[in-house]
């Protein structure tokens, strides 16, 4: 095939840690459902139809979830249940009762009544539910909605999105998955993360992909390579090293002992995010004193050398805890949580000042998600009265961003947490992206702002980090000493690969690539143009 | 004959579809070998739901640390009391 293409990048969002290469398995789209119509049958007749159906679709279900073995089987099985509710088969029955067929008033119950019952915080996606209502309606109006997966070879599954009844036939034939839709929290990714399966999602652009075609599935770098030549995956981005250390300080972000251990082997330069959740997502009642004083001491003792930089209770508005006042809105998270769990904060602080001085470690302490100065100083007020620990904050809001000259004398660190920063500036759910990549760290509006934020931090005096996603990606970690940030804190299993590439280029070419990428229109080009820069010296 | 007694969602995503479905299973399946039995949900809002529809239950909107009253008709105060240990059991994550 000489007029093959090469080389061509497909980008999408990335979910796993290690990529794959092998061809393509175009997966058809099942055929469309027809339009809702008023039907020809007398009600009676409908009902019938409607009948039959469920209880088909149920033991379809049944059958799938006894074979599944991961958490898609509790979601089938919950799905089997449903199916076959009777306050929905009523609203279904209204419908019928009103002219509409079978199909259309399933579908019309699903969405009338089933929706409103799916609230943001819930563990289930409205998508399980609308594929729910599509299987049914494709049985009663004669559609296959079976679709064959290779089960033997090695493939990359090609497919607009993946159903719970697709990943169930999942096979070690399934080298790697590209959805044309989807994002970071549907169902692929969910199933692809937990099983090591490399996956890109929501890449509108495989849509051009056609059956044999090899492709890379680059996670890490958030992209597709459609027959790689020059480009590999980021991760293999094969830098030399020239220097004895990296160019700035690469930390690691910690969440238990494991991840501890593994990034003392990788050689971090300390923890950059110890994230304390763990202790407390899914506890009944609040750890106690001496439990918490165990873990973290625990952590500490297997931390590499280095600072610590210890993150007070971070909790999601998905999964309030018991006890603490905590509201179910994104914004509350910071200082709203703070001042409703005082005391929950203070005797956190009690705990890490006491497995501080059992371990002799040096420890920092920062907040997440406050929005001004003022409210950063209350948060640094209340450590330095309990603790000595240096005082920071994270910057994940635009709004404490473009503030942080103000923060001289208040904090001696700042942490930009990339992942909600690029949400708070583009005004984008992460969970559900119009435009997955406005929340790509390469894009330049995203850059622009960390290089203000560590510019600022610098006059004042204050040390500037970056943790995040942004951090664990090898070259781009290149593109933040460039920026002036002091230091990154990656993921365990990117500390190694973040050292390398911090170790092949000095200080001036760090600088370039970030002019690259600052002046480029947007991020799957500033991630072109940083690349080929640094891997042959070219200036697209 | 009416039992009732409480049971708290300790669940930490609150009553949602899993649970939900996992007790209409349970109740019906109850409901088959005796078919005067009604089991009925009570929250504090006020809502009320049938527990043998996985939906009205998540209806509810009964959060992580909350308690749900149920009431048993229909049956022994014996058999009442060992279908709420379940249904309590199936509220735990």
């Amino acid at each position: 095939m000489s007029d093959s293409r090469t080389d061509v990048v497909l980008s999408g969002i990335g979910v796993g840690l290690t990529s794959a290469t092998a061809p393509a398995f175009v997966v058809a789209a099942t055929q469309t459902l027809p339009p809702y119509r008023m039907s020809d049958l007398t009600p009676q007749e409908e009902t019938e139809r409607l009948a039959a159906s469920v209880a088909k679709v149920q033991l379809s279900l049944q059958a799938v979830a006894a074979d599944s073995t991961d958490e898609t089987r509790e979601v089938l099985a919950a799905l089997a249940e449903i199916v076959t509710d009777d306050v929905l088969i009523e609203h279904a029955r209204e419908f019928i009762d009103q002219g509409w067929s079978a199909e259309a008033a399933f579908g019309k119950a699903v969405s009338d009544f089933v929706a409103p019952l799916i609230t943001a915080d819930a563990a289930e996606r409205f998508d399980d539910f609308e594929w729910l209502s599509q299987l049914v309606q494709a049985d009663l109006a004669g559609i296959s909605t079976v679709r064959e997966l290779p089960t033997e070879g090695r493939w990359v599954l090609v497919v607009d999105d993946l159903t719970p009844a697709d990943t169930a036939q999942f096979t070690d034939a399934i080298a790697g998955v590209v959805t044309l839709k989807g994002g970071p929290t549907s169902h692929a990714s969910i199933i692809c993360a937990a099983r090591g399966i490399p996956a890109v999602v929501a890449c509108a652009e495989a849509v051009t992909v056609t059956d044999g075609e090899t492709l890379l599935v680059d996670e890490l770098g958030s992209r597709v390579v459609v027959n790689p030549v020059e480009l590999q995956a980021s991760y293999s981005v094969a830098f030399t090293t020239r220097l004895p250390e990296p160019l700035i300080a690469v930390r690691a972000n910690v969440g238990s002992v494991q991840d501890a251990e593994t990034a003392s082997t990788a050689k971090a330069a300390g923890v950059g995010l110890l994230r304390t959740e763990f202790l407390f997502s899914g506890a009944q009642t609040e750890p106690t004193h001496e439990a918490q004083v165990a873990q973290y001491r625990a952590i500490f003792e297997s931390s590499p050398a280095g600072p610590i930089v210890v993150r007070t209770l971070d909790v999601a508005s998905d999964k309030p805890l018991k006890f603490a006042v905590s509201s179910l809105e994104e914004q509350d998270r910071g200082y709203r949580f703070l001042v409703d769990n005082l005391g929950l904060i203070e005797r956190q602080l009690d705990a890490l000042s006491a497995a501080q001085k059992l371990s002799g470690r040096e420890v920092w302490v920062m907040a997440p998600m406050l929005g001004s100065p003022d409210q950063v100083r209350y948060f640094a007020d209340l450590v330095r009265a309990r603790t000595d620990f240096r005082v920071g904050v994270m910057i994940e809001l635009a709004s404490l961003a473009h503030t942080v000259a103000e923060l001289a004398g208040i904090v001696e660190f700042v942490s930009i947490g990339t992942n909600d920063l690029s949400q708070d500036l583009f005004g984008i759910d992460r969970n559900n992206p119009v435009q997955p990549e406005l929340l790509d760290h390469w894009q330049p509006r995203l850059v622009e702002l960390i290089g203000r934020v560590a510019a600022a931090a610098r006059k004042a005096g204050i040390d500037c980090s970056v943790c995040g996603s942004a951090a664990s990606d090898p070259t781009f970690a290149v593109v933040l000493a460039g920026l002036g940030v002091n230091s990154v804190s990656s993921a365990p299993a990117a500390v190694s690969h973040v050292r390398e590439s911090l170790m092949a280029f000095e200080l001036a070419t760090a600088t370039k690539a970030a002019e690259i990428a600052l002046d480029c229109p947007n991020s799957w080009a500033a991630k072109g143009a940083v690349q080929a820069f640094l891997i042959h010296g070219a200036i697209l | 004959m009416t039992y009732t007694a409480s049971v708290t969602v300790t669940d930490q995503l609150g009553l949602h579809a899993r649970p939900a479905a996992q007790i209409a299973k349970l109740v019906k399946s109850a409901i088959d070998s005796n078919p005067a039995l009604v089991v009925t949900v009570k929250h504090q809002s006020g809502k009320q739901a049938q527990a043998k529809s996985a939906l009205m239950l998540m209806a509810l909107g009964a959060k992580s640390g909350e308690s749900i009253e149920v009431q048993v008709d229909g049956a022994s105060d014996e058999a009442a009391a060992a279908l709420v240990a379940e249904i309590q059991g199936l509220l735990i994550e």
